[in-house]
């Protein structure tokens, strides 16, 4: 009995480490979440005070650094030249070149986030040494489940965007998923796309060079969309009793809901249209430029 | 006077009839009513046309309240739009006080007031999404040459490529030949991007043909 209960109490104890290792619960319910990261995201909302932050990375160890205000200038800076490092991973994906992975664990070093918490402020960033970013977190993988009472501000980059940084940014076949969040939102990405699910707004997001997909399943919009995609698609279903004014530019405007068309305008071979639903309580924007606008009916 | 003259000139139509005693007093009732009659018509007249004057005036006044009313109330309308279009907002509050501004502002002359708070928007740091919203609005107005100064500044300035590219889409509806200094700089900054740099060139192009 003294044995099992010796057991018990040590599987407990690594058990609680490792979810130490994969989880991190930061108390935060008001102010704003300001993630900087090119790390894929899968972030939801819910009625909660704490940011819960789950690596899925498989079998990967997850550090965490955790930083309050006045250690922030822990985080190195330097000037050098960001094309060193898209040499040295261009240099280790050629020596990888015909050779696969040896047995069945894999390690991760690099699966790390900086968490600073400022007053009012939450800022979740990659370890980038040297302000530099490192393209090899865009392969990992996170999980948050963020309280509804805070403002989102996600930028897909690392915050202090330079031209230099986004130039070479990878394209992430995975698009940066946001559900059920009550907040107020912005993000912004360069070559990669965003997909929002059921989340209320107000909502500011741009990419340039890739697609937005909004879905509106379980709510209606009530507080302003505004959406540009430079060179990609934006496709949002909606219900057929919301009450909106779209102000749609795009190459094309496909729809199958019954908008009644307010003005339409053809301008150097874009279409620009004002379309109504309803009341047309609700105002969004949607901007693609040089892509197909869709407003699909919700089935 | 005048009756006396008259009798005289037409002395033949009358005879030495006399009037019948009780036909005077009609004569006199009648005389009576005539003149009173008269009188009241004059004054009738007289009261319509101070009402008339007086009307006048009132709808000159309403007129001129409701003017002021109106005027106060646009200017408070565009006061409280500059105000939600300042730093100090949250950018979705920005952003929909300068849609708004849109929608209530179309096909209208341009408010120097809100021009001046859109052209803070474009030097600020403020968001992608409100830089591009004035930048629509400003396009509005072709002809003003401070929204065209102000634009080909903001070219020369802004670092933002989605930003950007708007401002050079921008430029070329407005065939602007000032912009090819600022156009130059953005093709020779190793810090644009490719699209940036493609734009840039290709409207370049454009104007020097």
């Amino acid at each position: 009995m003294k044995k099992i209960t010796t057991i018990i109490t040590v599987l407990l104890i690594v058990g609680n480490s490792y979810s130490q290792d994969n989880e991190k619960h930061i108390k935060f319910n008001k102010g704003t979440l300001k993630i900087c990261s090119i790390s894929n995201f899968q972030i939801r909302g819910y009625d909660g005070d704490e940011v819960i932050i789950k690596s899925l990375n498989n079998g990967t160890r997850f550090r965490y650094h955790h930083f309050s205000q006045k250690n922030e200038n822990m985080v190195e800076k330097s000037q050098s030249s960001p094309y060193r490092r898209i040499t040295s991973v261009d240099k280790k994906n050629e020596l990888k070149k015909g050779l696969k992975p040896l047995g069945n664990k894999t390690t991760n070093s690099t699966a790390s986030l900086y968490i600073i918490e400022n007053p009012g402020e939450l800022i979740i960033r990659d370890n980038n040494i040297g302000g530099i970013i490192n393209l090899s977190h865009n392969k990992n993988k996170y999980e948050l489940l963020i309280p509804n009472s805070i403002k989102l501000l996600w930028n897909t980059e690392n915050c202090t965007k330079t031209n230099l940084n986004t130039s070479f940014m990878a394209i992430n076949s995975r698009p940066w998923e946001l559900s059920n969040f009550k907040g107020e939102v912005e993000i912004s990405a360069s070559y990669g796309s965003i997909y929002l699910v059921d989340v209320s707004g107000p909502v500011i997001a741009n990419t340039l060079g890739g697609n937005i997909k909004v879905v509106f399943d379980n709510i209606t919009p009530n507080n302003l969309y505004s959406l540009i995609s430079n060179d990609g698609y934006i496709d949002v279903t909606l219900p057929q009793n919301a009450n909106i004014k779209v102000d749609a530019i795009g190459d094309d405007i496909l729809s199958d809901i019954d908008f009644q068309v307010l003005n339409e305008t053809i301008i150097n071979g874009t279409k620009e249209m004002e379309l109504q639903l309803n009341s047309g309580k609700t105002k969004m924007k949607l901007d693609s430029r040089s892509g197909t606008v869709y407003l699909r009916k919700k089935k | 006077m005048i009756l006396e003259k008259f009798i005289k000139e037409h002395k033949k139509v009358f005879n030495n009839q006399k009037m019948p005693a009780n036909a005077s007093l009609d004569f006199e009732t009648r005389l009576k009513n005539e003149l009173h009659n008269s009188n009241r018509f004059k004054r009738f007249k007289k009261t319509i046309r101070h009402i008339s004057i007086a009307a006048s005036f009132m709808l000159l006044v309403t007129l001129g309240y409701l003017y002021n009313e109106n005027r106060q109330e646009q200017l408070e309308i565009i006061d409280n739009l500059v105000f939600a279009l300042g730093e100090n907002q949250t950018n979705s509050t920005r952003l929909e006080a300068i849609y708004e501004v849109e929608d209530l502002y179309q096909n209208k002359k341009e408010d120097e007031k809100i021009l001046n708070a859109y052209f803070k928007i474009l030097k600020n740091k403020s968001d992608s999404h409100s830089k591009i919203a004035v930048i629509d609005a400003l396009l509005k107005f072709p002809d003003n040459q401070f929204v065209r100064s102000n634009l080909i500044d903001a070219l020369g300035n802004e670092k933002e490529p989605l930003v950007q590219l708007k401002l050079i889409k921008s430029v070329a509806i407005l065939r602007e030949q000032r912009a090819k200094g600022p156009l130059q700089q953005i093709i020779e900054n190793k810090e644009s991007l490719p699209i940036i740099k493609g734009n840039a060139s290709a409207l370049l192009a454009m104007l020097n043909n």
